[in-house]
């Protein structure tokens, strides 16, 4: 008897699917038809590609699925493991920064639905069950074991949340797989790397769902500083922070930060919400042990207020400020847009705002292959302006015709002035092409970085001009040329 | 046609040569001319400054030009701790030194111990740039053999490219379809018994594309050397858009009349001998009375050559005028061809003794191509993205207007006072306690007056200062320098090369 208990005992164990039975309809999986922006003709769009993720089921409506999943997607429908239909799908909801999305069925929906239930955090050293579906008919589990927490930006946006790591060198993970302990979800796998699955906490997930459920959403927030961990004791002396050890030095301050008035650079930030910042940027979290102060983000929504306790000049300050929502828009080389690209075709120069869509149309390298200007404003001068407007436009490439010959070579450069007026986005270059002082002398002025090379084009004959381009780069009608409004 | 016809003559007489034993004699003494160079260098460590990478071997080919001089390419003899010349037909090599070495257009001369050793060999004679379907002889040394090798090729392209040695610089070429082997480097490519150029680099992507030094940039090498100092082509630290005037619109603009041709200029750098005399939107006319193309070209040596070729076979501080045409108004500017500041020139400069300074355990080095390459083949893409930035955009960066050096943090020698410097690696300084340094020599002044009780060192885009305490970092600089053998604190000496230093004792 003993005999057969520990043959059943280890049945379940090498067999996790047994247990995962009732979580197929809970976890179903998504099939969505991408497309992705075409940089070069943003009038159209990349060949369609097909990408599965899982979802999760929060009533018999709707799914949860992570942003990347949707992003840029034409068509999704989700498939109940086991039944042979398709149930179309559109988004209902989407956070860019926690990388969430809801999902809502269009027409018929799946039979049997059971909403997963979301479980408490984890912590260091607890055992988990990761499930994978983007094959087969069951759900198949691994059993893993939580690493360590990493406080890391998620795949579109940089923004900082907490992620669970765990052990894993198995390829294909990181498409929203649900991570479950005692039948309740506790993460979803968001990432991977050789050695690890990087999954979401279900704190987030909670704090997600409860705000989109009592609209208004309110959203993450974005403090607007960046920080050096302060080890040495020449800095700290130096910043008169030598009589506590705590604090990190604060090295830049966003200029549309809600601290923007309070902070400067070289203060010594003490407490954040609170807790106490040690050294090197972390505190001691109660389950996580010491995690990066960043963590707190997780629970801080648009519209509470976050006390900074700052040192300067040896002098403590109390600085507290109700935070607006975080919106990566604001961004000077914001996260792809899921609305339709903005781009202006003037005389065949396709103008265009950077942004990390656009850095990764160089592939996976692209820290190393985008172009060294473009590189250097990603690194170095991505700090939004105050009002949040500020872009880089950018000279993406020249359709070639007679009209504008002699500019055919020019692509990847920085606009900075067109018709003696400074380019802060497309807006600006709209409004600066229409300047009614060079339409009458006939000349529009681009002057282009790095380089200083300048462009000069007629205003005379635009209209059949865009219809040349047009005609010849079989650009559609609806393409936003610029209409001289 | 009839330039076809003596190609090929010449081709046939040239087979006949090289299979009779009468060649030998035909080309007299002046196969006494031609020698072999080998050399031993070796590359410093960018990083550690004071130390030095493996030591290499290698050949090519040198030929005797009158005044005990040996003419090769200065890629041959780069960073060469131990060069010696082996005369054709001749048993016993001779060692040799660099007399003069110009990395921006490969060229070197060489001489030997002793005078005496050229007695009775004539040197070789220079003439003019060879035409376009010209037979020419390229001599020399190539791998793959001992003996003395000749090739015969045609001449296929004159232009005005880039010059693959100093990596940064463009200087007119003659392109030939006879191979270019490693070993031929520095050798005479002759027209019958008179040298037009010296062999120099290949393009590897298409076969039998050699390229030679030109005799107008081998002569003005040797004008540059006359007062004994070499010292450079003229510094040009301006941009150009090649094609903007081919636009109808943009002619119109500029008020370029009918068939008139010109080029715009883009840039001028504040180092640049054009600063103040010509502007961005600048419309250069004519170079020397001579009137450029809409294409950039200008006629020269019997060729459309791009106008930049004049300017740069200049010496430096020689004159130089240009017509412009600027807000529609036509005008002459005189201009003496002289850097008017120091800058970065982002070519290699194939140093033997980079200039460098160590303080409290941290080496700071000026950047430099050489520098750049330490990150392998692909350095223009792995290479820190600040660093890749200053090379390629120095001109366009205010804060370093003027630099002298652009100083890198290249190294840690860990020791408790520097423990927290490392992220501050591969950083390139720009002030000290507030002050901007512009050289090494000047942060080695600064730091040597240092009082107040800590130094704060600002880096380019960083926006933390690294602190260090001043008398803690006086007291480190012994410790680390015995711990780590370093075995100097600092060099802004000069760049002999090892061979030259004990030429008297070797004699």
């Amino acid at each position: 008897m003993k005999l057969l208990c520990l043959f059943f005992v280890l049945l379940i164990w090498t067999h996790p699917s047994y247990a995962a039975r009732s979580l197929e309809s809970s976890v179903l999986r998504i099939h969505s038809v991408v497309q992705k922006i075409d940089y070069d003709a943003p009038w159209s769009a990349k060949q369609t590609e097909r990408m599965v993720h899982m979802g999760l089921v929060l009533d018999d409506r709707t799914l949860l699925t992570a942003a990347f999943a949707v992003k840029e997607a034409r068509h999704l429908e989700a498939e109940k493991l086991g039944d042979p239909k398709r149930y179309p799908l559109r988004v209902e909801f989407v956070d860019d920064v926690a990388n969430l999305a809801v999902l809502r069925f269009t027409a018929d929906r799946p039979p049997h639905l059971q909403a997963i239930a979301l479980g408490a955090d984890l912590a260091l050293g607890d055992n988990v069950t990761l499930y994978q579906a983007l094959e087969g008919e069951t759900l198949i589990g691994n059993s893993i074991k939580l690493r360590e927490i990493e406080v890391r930006p998620l795949y579109l946006v940089e923004y900082a949340l907490p992620q669970y790591v765990f052990e894993l060198r198995r390829a294909g993970y990181g498409w929203f797989e649900p991570v479950m302990r005692e039948e309740k979800l506790v993460g979803v796998a968001v990432g991977q790397s050789s050695s690890s699955v990087y999954a979401m906490p279900s704190r987030i997930l909670k704090r997600f769902l409860e705000d989109w459920q009592h609209p208004p959403y309110r959203g993450f927030v974005d403090p607007g500083f960046s920080v050096s961990s302060m080890l040495s004791p020449y800095l700290r002396q130096f910043a008169k922070a030598d009589q506590v050890s705590d604090g990190v030095w604060i090295k830049s301050i966003k200029p549309n930060s809600p601290f923007a008035d309070a902070l400067q650079v070289g203060d010594v930030l003490l407490e954040f919400d609170g807790v106490r910042v040690s050294a090197r940027g972390s505190f001691e979290h109660p389950r996580w042990g010491r995690i990066n102060y960043l963590s707190q983000l997780a629970d801080i929504h648009g519209g509470d207020k976050v006390t900074l306790l700052l040192l300067r000049a040896g002098e403590t300050i109390r600085v507290e400020k109700v935070l607006p929502a975080y919106s990566p828009i604001q961004e000077r080389i914001p996260p792809p847009a899921f609305s339709e690209p903005d781009y202006v075709i003037f005389g065949g120069f396709l103008f265009q705002e950077l942004s990390t869509g656009l850095m990764l149309s160089w592939g996976q390298q692209w820290k190393k292959k985008a172009p060294l200007p473009y590189l250097f404003q990603m690194e170095f001068k991505k700090n939004p302006s105050a009002d949040g407007k500020d872009r880089v436009v950018v000279l993406q490439r020249v359709l070639p015709i007679e009209f504008n010959k002699g500019y055919h070579e020019m692509e990847d450069l920085l606009v900075s002035q067109v018709n003696g007026r400074p380019i802060t986005n497309l807006t600006t270059l709209r409004e600066a092409l229409s300047d009614p002082g060079y339409r009458q002398q006939g000349y529009a002025h681009i002057v282009l970085e790095p380089g200083h090379e300048q462009a000069i084009l007629s205003y005379q004959g635009l209209d059949r001009v865009h219809k040349t381009v047009r005609k010849r780069y079989a650009i559609p009608e609806s393409a936003l040329f610029w209409d001289g409004k | 046609m009839i330039k076809l016809w003596t190609a090929q003559i010449a081709a046939s007489y040239l087979f006949l040569l090289i299979a009779s034993p009468l060649f030998a004699v035909e080309l007299g003494p002046l196969r006494k001319a031609i020698f072999k160079v080998r050399v031993i260098s070796q590359e410093p460590d960018y990083k550690q400054p004071w130390n030095h990478q493996a030591v290499k071997s290698s050949s090519g080919t040198g030929f005797y030009i009158g005044s005990a001089g040996i003419l090769t390419n200065a890629h041959v003899v780069a960073q060469g701790k131990f060069i010696s010349v082996l005369r054709d037909g001749d048993d016993e090599p001779v060692s040799a030194r660099v007399k003069f070495i110009a990395h921006d257009c490969d060229l070197a001369l060489l001489e030997v111990q002793d005078p005496a050793y050229f007695q009775g060999v004539a040197p070789f004679a220079f003439g003019d740039i060879p035409d376009v379907r010209e037979t020419v002889n390229t001599v020399g040394y190539p791998t793959g053999g001992e003996q003395l090798s000749i090739t015969q090729g045609v001449v296929s392209r004159v232009s005005y490219r880039r010059y693959v040695h100093s990596g940064a610089e463009s200087h007119l070429l003659v392109q030939v379809d006879s191979a270019i082997n490693p070993g031929n480097s520095g050798g005479p490519v002759l027209q019958g018994k008179i040298a037009v150029g010296v062999a120099f680099q290949a393009y590897t992507g298409a076969e039998n594309t050699g390229y030679i030094i030109p005799t107008p940039v081998i002569k003005r090498f040797l004008t540059d050397i006359a007062d004994g100092k070499y010292e450079g082509h003229p510094v040009q630290g301006f941009s150009v858009q090649e094609d903007a005037l081919e636009n109808t619109a943009t002619r119109k603009f500029h008020g370029l009349k009918a068939g008139e041709g010109g080029v715009k200029v883009s840039e001028v750098a504040s180092y640049s001998p054009l600063f103040e005399h010509v502007q961005s939107g600048d419309i250069i006319l004519a170079i020397d009375g001579k009137p450029v193309g809409i294409d950039g070209k200008i006629s020269f040596l019997g060729e459309r050559l791009n106008f930049r070729v004049l300017y740069d076979l200049k010496q430096r501080n020689d004159q130089l005028k240009l017509e412009i045409l600027r807000g529609g108004k036509r005008q002459v500017q005189d201009i003496v061809l002289k850097a008017k500041e120091p800058f970065y020139d982002g070519s290699q400069h194939y140093t033997n003794h980079p200039r460098f300074l160590t303080y409290a355990g941290l080496v700071f080095s000026a950047l430099s191509r050489d520098y750049l390459e330490g990150w392998g083949r692909s350095w223009l893409q792995d290479a820190p993205l600040n660093l890749r930035y200053i090379h390629k955009h120095f001109s366009q960066i205010p804060e370093m207007r003027a630099s002298r050096d652009v100083i890198v943090l290249s190294e840690r020698l860990p020791h408790v006072v520097n423990t927290f410097a490392g992220p501050f690696l591969d950083e390139v300084l720009v002030k000290v306690n507030g002050q901007r340094v512009q050289s090494l020599d000047e942060l080695a002044s600064i730091l040597d007056k240092a009082q107040g009780e800590f130094l704060k060192f600002e880096f380019w885009q960083e926006e933390i200062p690294l602190i260090l305490p001043t008398a803690a970092s006086v007291a480190a600089d012994a410790e680390v320098l015995s711990k780590y053998k370093v075995p100097l604190a600092r060099w802004f000496g000069s760049d002999d090369d090892g061979a030259t230093a004990d030429w008297e004792t070797e004699r």
